[in-house]
């Protein structure tokens, strides 16, 4: 009897189970409970900039709708050397402002502060750091088709610098085509201007993401440095008239943003790929202040 | 002069070591199995007369040194036999070969208590001795009981994932678990990506667990011994038993060959796991033609006794899991499919010598085997066009050993030995062929074998000090060759009991270890595709040293208690770097993608065990904090390791209700996993509402990960049951045995799956997506019914 008492219930139990539907062993995770917003900022200042720009935002859960509130009211200022140089909100272009005429001085230090109601005073400091002396990009076999336009597969160039000694450099290289092809922002086929796709097989290359490549003078220093890569260019393009090289040197601070943020965007595509830690060198909110100065080539 | 005081200084000694010598008498011999033949491991010898004892050793090898003349009255006992009693007069060294009967009915319904030695006069701490029997009784997955799921419910041995047969020993990780079958290294003991261990319970004898206060003679691994042995093969009749479940079959034979002399065990295991699910996945499948699912197992062993001094045995394992699926594309006349497999191959000859009566010998000559394969195809019938990849990858090993045991006195019990291992890894090799009518392809890529040499030397001793006082002590040697690199490690190991009452002892341990070899294990996949590795020119061996204090009480016949406290520090554990990629890219060198670091666990262990009675079982709880910290990872803060679990706790009830019925039931709680998962996100420009991010030359906002491993999953819970049918006949035994896994079907979080879910609102240029993090889990409540048999 006690058997049967047993097995019976062991049964019902079964059934009661069994009832579920098929998302009853999936669980969303909430991270809205507790959560505590943090202050972004993307400030990212180059030498060849047109206008200086500075982003804020606040943070949200990762799994919330991305709806972001943006800071408009902060006082944001860089400050180096004791002179102070005040970002206006630009409510047109929903950044902070500042002419492109802050001195870019090696080795000075630059201080970027940000007062806001929300979250109190939020910083970063960041030298700006000796240039590559120059950069000169050459092909390697015909850059151009036929009819005169540029070749969008297959191109092979050949970069060469000289390292500054001395100086721990960390360098980004990006390929921006300008041309005719679909403009994401328009949504419509046009004029446009976005980055290709760099490759390379040279071991210089520490990580190799989707949008540009990441190397440090580790091996390099002081020497003059010659090496290939080829690009490549999404479907949307209907004609290429020019290819612009970047060689950006940068921070530290700055380079470990872009790598974990370049790899944590591939990680997202290719499954089983280790964790990345986001990088931040803002005190008091998430994100990065970098001043970094470009060296670029072009080809039209 | 002084050649003179050297001679009689020699000379005394002699005569002293000869007078103590003639003062002792010493009985050696073996314990076995009356009905069998089996050697038995642990059983117990005791004079009544002097109070001493001794064990058998794990060949069944016993020696009992005593003053000579006394009237001795040995009692030879062993869990689950009847004791067996012996009066003799002590006048010469003797041989007893002693058998044991198994008791019949008591056990049926009442179990007794282990008649090991109490577990306050045992110097090892951080031990797991598991009888088969117990492990046989315990709820199964899937109507298979499992070695190592038995363990995973003891203190300080953890589950990787739910349901699955991982080690996780102390804080370690499952490469850092010496794992033995028959003394030869198992370097997958997993099935079914790990819902099954590789050893068939049917076929094993004895199972042991250390983790930590390791003995010297054990070695090249961090975190754990996993000692396995198997059954030997009965000399004396044929005997059979097997089971038939909802997934597997298995049948074990044993008998003699020469009756006493000779004997043979093979046991097969074969699931059907694609026979039931394959009609199923294909009718939810496009395009499936074809699902093939299934491991096997096959263990053997030869015994033969050469006579009372000499013993040859020849074991062999082989198993392989199989995953294979075919796709067929009729419209355009194609086939493709994946394959996905490993083997674990060993081999083993012993040869046992019992020298004197106080000294033993084991040798074994080994090989073990481990490969892994994973290989992509496609057909198209039509053009005849042909492409193929198939990925291999293992380690391959070559081992010689011996042990010396000397027993001089029931104080001392000496092991001197050494070990040599020649490792032949294959980190992975990749074939490509293509063919059509126009090209024809055959490509090789991959790293080249590489290969290394392993040796130890050990020694170590047994000694009781006094009645209170005893201490296990050692020293452990090991050198490694590589590249042209050499690495050596010399180990002091010891252990120590001290009895402050009749029936409390308080024991210490320390121990250090060092590891050669590695598994590059991604936290993300967990999968057998993991490699081994070695330690090169660049990767350093790993390091650790573990100490551990406690108490251990039999607080009556019925109740054992043990409480310890333990700490252990890593040093060179491997991690693959951020953002590394697990993939079988042989282009880029392995020792790229992994960082060295540094790992810390401490903790507390309690254990309760009711050893006796109709209802027998255990509570074990252990609270634990286990640390990680790389100079690259996570901006060089530590950071708990991925199965860090402070709180795990395990109830066990078997209770044996007459003798045709009895119920087991376990109950287990552990917290949840740490993993790393972005926790917010950020715009990084106004344009953040644009999402085609193909098109966009950046991504308009960042996910922040902002610490590893610092979100926990869900707590993981479950109750697993089953009851269990005997009948017994003259010749033939049956059970069935009607398993329920996760009675209450509680979602147990296996992994979190990270998906991109959008609102549409209108036309694919203005839909909006946002991510959804889920917990997933694989296994509800499974219902399983197996039918055992014996003859």
């Amino acid at each position: 009897m006690k058997q049967s008492i047993f097995l019976a219930s062991l049964f019902i139990v079964y059934l009661f189970s069994a009832c579920g539907n098929g998302d009853f062993y999936e669980k969303t995770i909430n991270l809205e409970d507790d959560f505590e917003p943090q202050l972004a900022v993307t400030a990212q200042l180059t030498s060849i900039d047109s206008i200086h720009t500075v982003f804020l935002s606040k943070t949200i859960p990762s799994t919330d709708f991305p709806s972001y509130d943006t800071l408009k009211t902060a006082l944001v200022e860089v400050e180096t050397e004791g002179n102070s140089y005040r970002f206006e909100y630009n409510p047109a272009t929903g950044y902070y402002e500042h002419p492109a005429n802050i001195p870019f001085i090696a080795n000075n230090l630059y201080r970027l502060t940000i007062n806001s109601a929300d979250f109190g005073t939020s910083s970063s400091e960041q030298l700006f750091l000796a240039s590559p002396i120059s950069v000169l990009v050459d092909t390697v076999g015909s850059i151009r088709n036929n009819d005169g336009t540029l070749n969008l597969f297959d191109n092979t160039l050949s970069l060469s610098f000289e390292d500054p000694s001395n100086v721990k450099n960390y360098y980004l290289l990006e390929v921006v085509g300008t041309g005719v092809g679909f403009d994401t922002y328009k949504r419509e086929d046009g004029p446009i201007t976005t980055k290709l796709r760099p490759f390379s097989d040279n071991e210089l290359f520490e990580y190799n993401s989707s949008k540009r490549l990441f190397f440090t003078d580790q091996f390099l220093d002081g020497k003059t440095i010659d090496f290939n890569f080829n690009y490549s260019v999404l479907l949307g393009w209907d004609s290429l008239a020019s290819i612009e090289v970047r060689l950006t040197s940068t921070t530290r601070e700055a380079y470990l943003y872009q790598l974990t943020t370049d790899k944590y965007d591939v990680g997202r595509i290719r499954r089983f790929t280790e964790p990345v830690i986001s990088y931040s060198n803002i005190e008091n909110g998430i994100g990065v202040f970098s001043i970094s100065d470009v060296k670029t080539t072009f080809f039209k | 002069m002084k050649n003179r005081k050297k001679r009689m200084l020699m000379l005394l000694l002699s005569f002293g070591l000869m007078n103590l010598y003639a003062q002792k008498i010493t009985i050696s011999g073996y314990i076995s199995d009356s009905e069998s033949g089996e050697r038995l491991i642990g059983a117990n010898v005791f004079e009544l007369s002097h109070k001493v004892g001794s064990t058998t050793n794990e060949h069944g090898f016993y020696s009992l040194t005593m003053p000579k003349g006394a009237y001795l009255n040995l009692i030879f006992s062993y869990v689950g036999y009847q004791t067996d009693t012996l009066r003799l007069t002590g006048i010469r060294d003797s041989v007893l070969q002693v058998s044991l009967a198994p008791t019949i009915t008591l056990s049926a319904v009442e179990v007794r208590a282990d008649a090991r030695d109490p577990i306050q006069q045992s110097t090892q701490m951080s031990e797991v001795d598991m009888p088969v029997k117990d492990i046989q009784r315990l709820p199964a997955i899937l109507g298979e009981v499992d070695v190592i799921k038995a363990l995973q419910l003891m203190p300080g041995v953890k589950a990787g994932n739910e349901g699955f047969a991982g080690l996780y020993v102390r804080g370690g990780s499952p490469d850092q678990n010496l794992v033995l079958l028959d003394g030869v290294p198992i370097y997958n003991p997993s099935h079914v990506l790990g819902i099954f261990s590789v050893f068939n319970a049917d076929a094993i004898k004895n199972v042991s667990l250390i983790k930590g206060g390791f003995p010297a003679r054990y070695g090249g691994r961090l975190s754990s011994v996993l000692n396995i042995n198997m059954k030997e093969g009965n000399l004396n009749s044929f005997h059979g038993e097997g089971a038939i479940s909802n997934i597997a079959s298995k049948l074990t034979l044993e008998g003699p060959i020469k009756k006493g002399t000779t004997s043979f065990l093979l046991s097969a295991r074969r699931t059907y796991l694609d026979v039931f699910f394959s009609p199923f996945v294909k009718s939810q499948s496009d395009g499936l033609d074809k699902l093939a699912t299934y491991f096997y197992d096959l263990n053997g062993k030869l015994q033969h006794r050469i006579n009372d001094k000499h013993s040859l045995h020849l074991s062999f394992y082989t198993g392989k899991d199989v995953f294979k699926s075919r796709f067929r594309d009729a419209g355009i006349m194609e086939v493709s499919g994946g394959d996905l497999g490993w083997q674990n191959q060993i081999g083993a000859l012993r040869w046992n010598y019992n020298i004197n009566s106080q000294l033993f010998l084991n040798t074994t000559l080994s090989s073990t085997d481990y490969k892994i394969n994973s290989g992509q195809f496609f057909k198209n019938e039509e053009t005849k066009e042909e492409a193929q990849s198939n990925y291999v990858s293992g380690i391959k090993d070559y081992a010689a050993r011996a042990v010396l045991e000397w027993i001089p006195s029931t104080s001392h019990y000496v092991r001197v030995g050494g070990n040599w291992i020649n490792h032949t890894y294959r980190p992975g090799a990749t074939t490509i062929t293509r063919s059509s009518p126009t090209i024809s392809l055959d490509t090789l890529l991959g790293i080249k074998s590489l290969g290394s040499m392993e040796y130890n030397f050990f020694a170590e001793d047994e000694w009781d000090i006094s009645k209170r006082v005893s201490m296990n002590v050692g020293l452990h040697y090991s050198g490694f060759d590589v590249e042209n690199q050499r690495y050596t490690s010399l180990q002091p190991r010891w252990s120590m009991r001290f009895q402050v009452l009749p029936k409390l002892s308080i024991k210490s341990s320390f121990a250090t270890m060092t590891q050669y070899i590695n598994l590059l294990s991604s936290e993300s996949l967990g999968l057998p595709s993991d490699l081994w590795v070695p330690s090169t020119a660049r990767i350093k061996p790993q390091n650790a040293w573990q100490a551990a204090v406690g108490i251990a009480t039999g607080i009556n016949d019925t109740w054992d208690f043990t409480l310890e406290g333990f700490y252990k520090k890593m040093d060179n554990v491997l991690s693959y770097t951020e953002g590394a990629v697990f993939e079988p890219n042989l282009e880029a060198d392995w020792q790229d993608k992994v960082e060295q670091g540094t790992g810390e666990v401490y903790g507390a262990e309690v254990f309760l065990n009711k050893k006796q009675g109709k209802t027998t079982g255990w509570i074990g709880y252990t609270l634990s904090w286990n640390w990680r910290q790389f100079d690259n990872i996570n901006a060089g803060l530590r950071y708990p390791f991925r199965y860090d679990r402070r709180h795990d706790l395990s109830l066990v009830v078997i209770h044996q209700q007459n003798e045709r019925i009895g119920y087991s039931f376990s109950w287990v709680y552990g917290t949840g996993n740490a993993i790393t998962i972005p926790t917010s996100r950020y715009a990084v420009t106004p344009n953040y509402n644009l999402f085609d991010i193909v098109y966009l030359p950046e991504r308009p906002e960042r996910f922040v990960t902002e610490e590893k491993n610092s979100f926990r999953m869900s707590a993981t819970h479950r109750l697993d049951a089953s009851v269990s049918f005997y009948k017994e006949k003259p010749k033939f035994e049956r059970k069935w045995i009607i398993s329920v896994y996760n009675v209450y079907s509680r979602v147990n979080p296996f992994y979190v799956r990270q998906d991109e879910e959008f609102i549409s609102e209108g036309t694919i240029e203005t839909r909006r997506y946002f991510t959804v993090l889920k917990e997933v889990g694989i296994l509800p409540i499974i219902p399983s019914v197996a039918y055992t048999f014996k003859f």
